[in-house]
């Protein structure tokens, strides 16, 4: 076998394995554009690359800094649908590509199967959107060294040389990309050993065999364990990781390549079976050799009369079989990843503020899928579109409608816990939850965002400048930025920026101490107070409005909410207004205040609030299916159909699931 | 392919290197011509006109934000050879070799800047902008936490020293990546307070806490190049928080804070801290003993910073009456003024004095922290704010000088009236100071550029008292601080580099975290938790 002939080259014949290749492609293509969607990957992992000097220095201290520093660069594609698609797919396939040409070299034809097959594995990791792992990017550059290892080692004829060589690309694959060095490894060392150990005796080569399957079996715990020394911060640890998930994707990528090395091993040894048989030594004899058995064995191929169309048809199961693994990949990630998704896509609607898709994705999330995050984005979603009186009761509501003040160290919940505040009018809370994330977050570009725009809320532009001046250097934020530096410029005060001047009026004035109200026997911030604090600065706060309604409605509160009622002519939005002109009352309110009077015995209106007929009279029907029905469950269930989206449901059931 | 001709090959050749002529005449300097002459000085950032700098200070690089499309510094010293700068975008970059050559030998003297910005007009020479050369050099090393604005997390800390003469700075102690022999780390323990003894490196002090919430605070002596951990709680008492050494070495004052952390939900600054109750105490180095004395923690006083004279014949601090009793009284944080008080102390007969009061907040108007005394014995540089012990996070706070010499021995603090140095404060906090060792120089902390950030600012003092016009600690690069969101923190000025081996701390490091604690966890309200 050579590592060198050219000869490999011109038997690959295009058309053969060009157009599956393509199709495969196309499906994964296809695949991540619409049953991944790269912008939950870019959102999820927030990849952070910046344009500063001293950024790029700082990647590039420790072993595969670089990989995670163009991981950055890439994955700033990943904010668009087709694009990120588009490059998401040809990393993949940059990949596959020279793993086919390691496999042409090493076995002298293209093996479809064997070339594909870590798209199989990258795929199912791309599923993974929390884990922002360079493993494309260190694959190819493994694989990439090996290629180069192969190419170079031909021009000298020395062992040593091949040796030094071997170690220096072992060096470079490790600084560049870290554990690409086990990808590079094994195929590189089964390389030098083919072109030395033909020269050796059988014993020497069994040795060595050996000596080289072992160290394969420790390699990749040995290069994690001594890269987390070097890297020190907790990059994602690879094979040594606890999940599960993960070790399938790094450990069948590296038995991959183990398999390519492997064959390497088996061509050699038939190579060698065949010089000794024949007393010929020398790779251009054992080239002719293998040549001429193929020939041999085509010439059977096409002779043989009876299952000879059994063997044409064989020669497709290798593609069918790929395209099987491919559907069957694609089948099990999808459901797998399907609650990271959906929640990923909550998560992202929201954040991009796109509130019409994420109330669609929030009804198609599970009941068990809700939890204190995801409900207060679909509220969130449900105010910004007028909504949330009308509809809050569509969705499991357990628990309050906002998030808690408190930090916590899962990044997405202190961005929104920051937006939240922010968007409130707690502007001081704003910069204190920003100002938490920071820590964990460092550099991440949504966190400078809202920092940046608090600081500008507050009037301190000088610290608003420095983030803004950051963020100039972030390829997705640089356009917003140097909007705003160019805003403040022009308008020290930014009298002219709505969003500032609204969340100024917003803003508190009257300070208060938190950690006071902790010691008033609250075991943590009262969100009533903190709402009606906000109210009484701003009474048409709307968004306070609807979550202090919520708050009460949540918990049962009726007389709260008829308090709070009184307010609602201040209030204006979509959700108070009739098509045709008009103020109307959001739904759950009336339902409220229906039950209130019914609860009371009061009948006393309201100023602002109207009760249509058809809330009375839902009301009595609703009643009348509780009453006839034997039991608590069973009117759940019975009443579940009817109303289960209305204010009297969770009033007398709560969010309980009925399954 | 056909191999290419030796014709086109020296065509390519000298194409090439007619291109290489072209870009390199195109970028070639220009020096100023015909230049029309303003009578107002240069926009600059950092603003280091009219400061007065040490002959031993780093290259002042600045940006000229004239608009322009050149620009061209020239720096000059009477008897000197002058430096050349040229800029295409209003960075400059002064080489250092020249400039540590130029300033060196205009001590006492002057330099001048001359700034040139090219318009679509013309030329335009701005006026000279001048630059005072001190005498007395100032301490060659700077150690400082750099961190992310803290509130309540922290994750990872950095301590480093700068070399004030160059750009250089290094990371003493990373409390995630610094590491032990057997290659363990710190495992982001929070460290904190960094106290040396008489500006050197051969006795100093680190305060840290666990990561974990059980863990136990600790403080990590280094004494001759040796580190160990020293566990300075007594009788269920909070461990040391402010520490200054006696300067024999042999013993430090510390005090014990019960600190509460809140936020304001209006304002510019949102953080508060509160100090409940606090005393000072002792610790003899030579013998591990902890205790106090009556004088330094009354049951009545609230008594912290404590802070030695250079002679160690009295002990700074300052004192508040106890507060804190009634249930709520946190409500009342913002009526707490601190005195400045000092007790004399006699080393050889280990008797203390009665204490006498400086400043007292009450005529003073204001709460006084941070009392530090100038090597020479001759000042008291101090904060003085609205209320409180925690200037930082107050933009009233600013520094004030008690001059010695003037106090009445039988009058005390009748006779003392502090000065607010408006020379040298600005509208936002201004406090965390550090003396040089030579009582000439002042380092502090300030938050004036933005009111969040805090930077190091330096300023030269006269014999009298007077301070000259302060400036920014010098980065290599002139657009550093319009990106650099950490804070500098707990600067300290020394004169030589630490040399305790980074291992030896960790070890230490290691061990305290690792013992248990014999009590419940931190509070809730205890400020600065663990990230994790």
């Amino acid at each position: 076998m050579s590592f060198d002939s050219e000869r490999s080259l011109k038997r690959w014949r295009p058309s053969g394995d060009c157009v599956p290749a393509a199709l495969f492609f196309l499906a994964v293509f296809l695949y991540v554009r619409n049953g991944i969607d790269p912008r939950l990957m870019h959102h999820w992992q927030g990849p952070v690359f910046y344009t500063y000097p001293g950024f790029a220095g700082e990647f590039f201290r420790y072993p595969g800094g670089f990989a995670e520093y163009l991981y950055g660069l890439i994955a700033q594609c990943y904010a668009w649908r087709d694009w990120g698609a588009l490059v998401l797919t040809a990393e993949i396939a940059a990949a596959c590509a020279l793993g086919a040409l390691l496999v042409r070299r090493l076995h002298g034809k293209t093996r479809l199967l064997l070339a594909l097959t870590p798209a199989l594995f990258l795929l199912y990791q791309a599923n993974l959107y929390y884990d922002g792992t360079p493993v494309r990017i260190a694959l190819v550059i493994g694989l990439g060294c090996a290629v180069a290892f192969g190419r170079l080692m031909p021009f000298a004829n020395r062992p040593a040389v091949w040796c030094g060589l071997f170690a220096l690309f072992l060096a470079f694959s490790y600084y560049l990309g870290g554990m690409a060095l086990v990808f590079f490894a094994p195929v590189a060392a089964c390389a030098l050993w083919v072109r030395a150990a033909p020269n050796w005796s059988k014993a020497a080569r069994f040795l060595l065999c050996g000596s080289v399957l072992a160290v394969a079996a420790g390699l990749p715990f040995a290069v994690e364990t001594y890269r987390l020394l070097e890297v020190r911060w907790p990059t994602a640890s690879w094979f040594l990781s606890s999940d599960v998930r993960r070790i399938v994707v790094f450990w069948g990528l590296y038995l991959w390549t183990a398999a390519l090395a492997g064959l390497s091993l088996r061509r050699v040894a038939t190579v060698s079976a065949g010089a000794a048989a024949s007393g010929g030594a020398g790779s251009a004899g054992r080239a002719g050799a293998s040549a001429a058995k193929r020939a041999q064995s085509s010439q059977a191929l096409s002779a043989a009369a009876p299952g000879a169309a059994w063997k044409r048809l064989g020669r497709y199961a290798p593609t069918a079989l790929l395209f099987g693994a491919l559907a069957g990949v694609m089948g099990y990630s999808y459901q797998a990843a399907g609650r990271d998704r959906r929640l990923a896509a909550l998560d992202y609607f929201t954040w991009s503020e796109n509130w019409d898709a994420a109330v669609r994705t929030a009804e198609a999330l599970k009941p068990g899928e809700f939890n204190t995050l995801s409900r207060y984005q679909v509220n969130l979603a449900l105010h910004e579109m007028g909504r949330m009186g009308d509809e809050m009761f569509r969705f499991p509501q357990d628990g309050g409608p906002l998030l808690e003040l408190q930090v916590n160290s899962f990044l997405p919940y202190m961005l929104h816990l920051t937006n939240m505040c922010l968007r409130l009018g707690r502007v001081n809370e704003a910069e204190h939850y920003g100002s938490e994330a920071l820590v964990f977050s460092k550099t991440d570009p949504r966190v400078y965002r809202l920092l940046a725009l608090t600081y500008l809320v507050k009037g301190q532009t000088e610290a608003a400048r420095k983030f803004l001046t950051v963020l100039s250097y972030s390829p997705l934020d640089r356009r917003w930025a140097d909007g705003k530096l160019q805003s403040l410029q022009q308008d020290p005060q930014l009298t002219g920026d709505e969003q500032v001047q609204e969340l100024r009026r917003r803003r508190l004035q009257t300070d208060d101490m938190l950690a006071v109200w902790q010691q008033a026997n609250h075991s943590g911030p009262d969100v009533e107070r903190l709402l009606l604090n906000l109210l009484e600065r701003d009474s048409s706060n709307r968004m306070a409005f609807e979550f202090l309604m919520g708050y009460y409605l949540l918990n049962r509160d009726l007389q709260g909410f008829r308090n709070l009622a009184t307010r609602i002519a201040e209030i204006t939005g979509p959700g108070y207004l009739r098509p045709g002109g008009g103020r109307r009352t959001p739904r759950h309110y009336q339902e409220a205040l229906v039950l209130f009077n019914e609860m009371t015995g009061s009948s006393g209106k309201i100023s602002g609030m109207e009760i249509e007929p058809e809330t009375v009279s839902r009301m009595a029907r609703f009643k009348q299916v509780v009453a006839r029905a034997g039991g608590r469950r069973a009117a759940m269930l019975e009443a579940r159909e009817g109303f289960g989206d209305t204010y009297f449901y969770y009033y007398a059931f709560g969010s309980e699931d009925v399954q | 392919m056909r191999r290419p001709g030796a014709r086109t090959m020296a065509a390519a050749v000298g194409g090439a290197a007619l291109i290489l002529t072209a870009l390199a005449l195109a970028s070639r300097p220009e020096r100023p011509s015909a230049a029309v002459a303003t009578s107002r000085a240069p926009l600059m950032d950092p603003d280091y006109g009219g400061v007065t700098i040490p002959p031993n200070i780093a290259p002042l690089n600045f940006r000229v934000l004239e608009p322009g499309r050149k620009f061209f510094v020239r720096i000059a010293a009477s008897g000197a050879q002058a430096i050349e700068v040229f800029s295409k975008n209003g960075d400059i970059r002064i080489p250092e070799n020249q400039w540590r050559a130029l300033v060196a030998s205009s001590r006492g003297g002057e330099l001048q800047w001359e700034v040139f910005a090219k318009t679509p007009a013309g030329w335009v020479r701005f006026a000279t902008v001048r630059i005072k050369v001190a005498r007395e050099e100032i301490d060659p090393y700077v150690v400082y936490r750099l961190i992310p604005p803290v509130y309540n997390k922290w994750d990872h800390i950095t301590i480093r020293q700068r070399d004030l003469r160059s750009f250089e700075e290094r990371i003493v102690l990373d409390n995630k990546e610094s590491l032990d022999r057997e290659g363990r780390s710190a495992e982001s323990a929070c460290i904190n307070c960094h106290t040396f003894l008489n500006h050197g490196t051969k006795q100093l002090l680190l305060h840290m806490r666990p990561a974990q919430r059980h863990q136990i605070p600790a403080m990590i002596l280094v004494r001759d190049g040796q580190a160990r951990m020293v566990d300075t709680r007594g009788a269920g008492a909070p461990p040391a928080a402010y520490i200054s050494w006696h300067p024999s070495g042999r013993l430090l004052a510390f005090s014990r804070n019960r600190l509460v952390q809140m936020f304001h939900t209006a304002g510019d600054e949102t953080r508060e801290v509160v100090d409940l109750n606090s005393d000072l105490g002792l610790y003899d180095v030579d013998s591990g003993k902890i205790y106090t004395v009556p004088q330094i923690s009354r049951p009545d006083r609230l008594e912290t910073f404590p802070a030695w004279s250079p002679d160690g014949k009295f002990l700074y601090f300052s004192s508040a009456p106890a507060w804190a009793e009634k249930p709520n009284a946190v409500l009342d944080y913002n009526k707490v003024r601190y005195d400045l008080v000092r007790v004399s102390y006699d080393a050889d007969a280990n008797r203390w004095g009665e204490v006498q009061t400086l400043v007292r907040a009450q005529e003073f108007g204001l709460s006084v922290s941070l009392p530090q005394v100038s090597p020479d014995a001759r000042f008291v540089l101090f904060c003085g704010h609205d209320y409180g012990s925690f200037p930082i996070y107050q933009p009233s706070s600013e520094l004030y000088l008690l001059d010695l010499a003037q106090l009445d021995p039988n009058k005390g603090a009748a006779a003392a009236k502090p000065r607010r140095l408006d020379e040298i404060n600005s509208a936002r906090s201004d406090s965390y100071h550090s003396w040089s060792s030579n009582s000439r120089w002042v380092l502090f902390s300030s938050k004036r550029g933005d009111g969040v950030f805090a930077r190091l600012y330096l300023s030269y003092v006269e014999p009298n008292g007077r301070f000259h016009k302060p400036f920014i600690l010098p980065q290599k690069d002139p657009r550093y601080y319009e990106r650099c969101l950490m804070t500098f923190n707990r600067a300290e000025l020394i004169r030589e580099p630490v040399t305790v081996a980074v291992e030896d701390l960790v070890r230490v490091m290691r061990e305290a975290s690792a013992r248990q604690a014999e009590q419940k966890g931190l509070p809730m309200d205890t400020p600065w938790q663990p990230l994790r």
